[in-house]
């Protein structure tokens, strides 16, 4: 993928829009501190937001070049969301960038088909596209989902050890039992990224968490899950600061 | 858990932000998304609106401060401490420089990312910003106190407190007292529980004695009886139990020592912040109503 494009590439094109009179110095000056602001937001890591920022400014511009444009489709596509990767798709003047996120989105629909089920129209559009695509943009399309789509998964015997206890628990416990841990993170996820984390100190880890979970389920602290129930907060990042350099 | 806006902050903030809803109906629409944004708790995107918005203002504006202190304390509620020490580089060039809103979130922000030094300077330096409010310099008294204690310097914590007896008194309460050692609590986690009990840990002492007891009974019969098999499984938690009580003994004297340095910054801080409102100004619930 070649390389975002820099903050003197889009105030020029944003210069560009409108011929020079006072009132459009004044406006270009505005669009050359908005510039400045995606600049400030790609430097942060955010480009997700940087990305959101530029299709802004392209909207807000009516006679937004198509150099600016572009670079609104490429960061989209950069920044490696569902929502970045449709948009770009949508968006893109780049034939290049329609490709790779033609490409990205029909592999994310491979994967997961209740997000294709609830965007039938924009499978249907990448569908049709299929036989323009080339190798090159497949593998370009792999490296741009595989760059957020990434999981880490077991590492280490220790890891490796939760994930076959866990897994075990949850295949053959589980559902006989439900699910009754009032901590958060759950006993058993508490358990995978102590494991994670840590390798085989998980175990002692854990075991430390059983001990201790009554002690914990009758304090005052409370915090809400995203499914809106509450639990009480015990973070492996509260047991481990003093041994691990991760923490600071 | 972070605390949510300080209300002094709060306040002054929103007188900035007035200005800027009288001037132009748009961009107090943009104030209201921004501010509905923080109340659904999404506080990035809240924060992108406050740049944006301060990014449309020309470089002299006299709100653009307010703006970029209202990005900053956006950032500050999702933990973005990185981001918020850039918004505040902006806010201190757009002139809030030496202001105690400003002083107060720098101290929040080194104090998110765990740099207890310059967290009790700012706090220090917003006590001596706030020499006309007596409340709110004794409470920045007591949090740069409390943030030396963090870091290990008792000489400035005493030093940040003189003169105010009741947090020269929580403070000496503090040093009079011991930490626990944590070898030792791994040390005497050897006899299962009694690195819990070191640390004053006496139910979790027993429930670790316990299952210690369980499973090692459970080991020994499953030998006696030349069970193999079912020896390897109990021996196995009994290893996980064993080690957990080592490993416990060292971890409740960290809680321990934690809880005891919890107490004593809660006492040197003292009540939340004063909540000071300059002039009786809106408050945002009020911005809300009016657009």
């Amino acid at each position: 993928m070649r390389h975002l494009p820099t903050v003197p590439v889009l105030v020029l094109a944003a210069l560009l829009c409108r011929p020079g009179t006072a009132e459009t110095q004044d406006e270009s000056a505005r669009l050359a501190r908005r510039a400045s602001l995606v600049q400030e937001l790609l430097d942060e890591g955010a480009v997700d937001e940087a990305a959101a920022e530029v299709a802004t400014l392209v909207a807000e511009t009516p006679s937004a070049t198509n150099a600016l444009a572009s670079s609104a489709s490429e960061l989209a596509l950069q920044a490696g969301t569902r929502e970045g990767i449709a948009r770009a798709f949508q968006t893109a003047r780049d034939p290049r960038v329609f490709r790779v996120a033609g490409a990205a989105l029909a592999l994310l629909f491979e994967k997961d088909a209740a997000y294709r089920a609830e965007n039938a129209s924009l499978a249907a559009r990448v569908d049709l596209c299929r036989d323009a695509w080339s190798d090159k943009d497949w593998a370009d399309a792999r490296a741009c989902i595989a760059r957020t789509g990434k999981k880490a998964g077991p590492r280490g015997p220790g890891a490796w050890l939760a994930a076959g206890v866990v897994g075990f628990y949850h295949l053959f416990v589980g559902p006989a039992i439900g699910s009754r841990c009032v901590l958060e993170p759950s006993c058993s996820q508490y358990f995978l990224e102590a494991g994670r984390k840590h390798g085989i100190v998980g175990v002692p880890m854990v075991a430390d968490r059983f001990v201790r979970e009554p002690v914990v389920s009758a304090s005052d602290r409370w915090v809400r899950r995203p499914d809106g129930s509450w639990r009480h907060p015990d973070p492996v990042s509260d047991h481990d600061g003093w041994f691990s350099k991760e923490a600071h | 858990m972070h605390p949510p806006l300080h209300p002094y902050l709060l306040s002054v903030i929103c007188y900035l932000l007035s200005i800027i809803c009288s001037a132009s109906a748009a961009e107090a629409e943009r104030l209201a998304l921004a501010a509905f944004l923080l109340e659904t708790g999404d506080n990035a995107r809240a924060a992108l609106e406050y740049r944006r918005l301060a990014a449309d203002l020309t470089p002299d504006d006299p709100s653009l401060p307010g703006l970029y202190l209202a990005a900053a304390d956006a950032y500050r509620r999702d933990g973005a401490w990185e981001r918020m020490t850039k918004v505040l580089d902006h806010a201190e060039d757009a002139g809030a420089g030496g202001t105690p809103q400003l002083l107060l979130l720098r101290a929040e922000q080194a104090e998110g990312a765990q740099d207890w030094v310059s967290a009790g300077d700012y706090a220090a330096e917003l006590a001596q910003a706030s020499a006309g409010n007596a409340r709110l310099a004794a409470w920045a008294r007591g949090t740069a106190a409390s943030d030396y204690l963090r870091s290990h310097g008792i000489d400035d914590a005493r030093g940040a407190v003189a003169g105010d007896a009741a947090r020269e008194a929580a403070l000496a309460r503090y040093l009079a007292g011991h930490d626990k050692s944590p070898t030792v609590g791994g040390l005497l986690g050897i006899v299962p529980g009694l690195g819990y009990a070191y640390s004053g840990e006496w139910g979790n002492m027993f429930r670790s004695l316990f299952l210690n007891g369980l499973f090692g009974w459970a080991m020994f019969e499953c030998a006696d009886r030349e069970q193999w098999g079912l020896f390897a499984v109990t021996t196995f938690f009994e290893l996980t139990w064993y080690t957990g009580s080592i490993y416990g003994g060292i971890d409740a004297a960290h809680r321990y020592n934690r809880r005891r340095l919890d107490d004593a910054v809660r006492e040197l801080r003292g009540d939340e912040a004063p909540a000071l409102r300059p002039g009786g100004r809106v408050d945002l619930f009020s911005l809300h109503l009016d657009f």
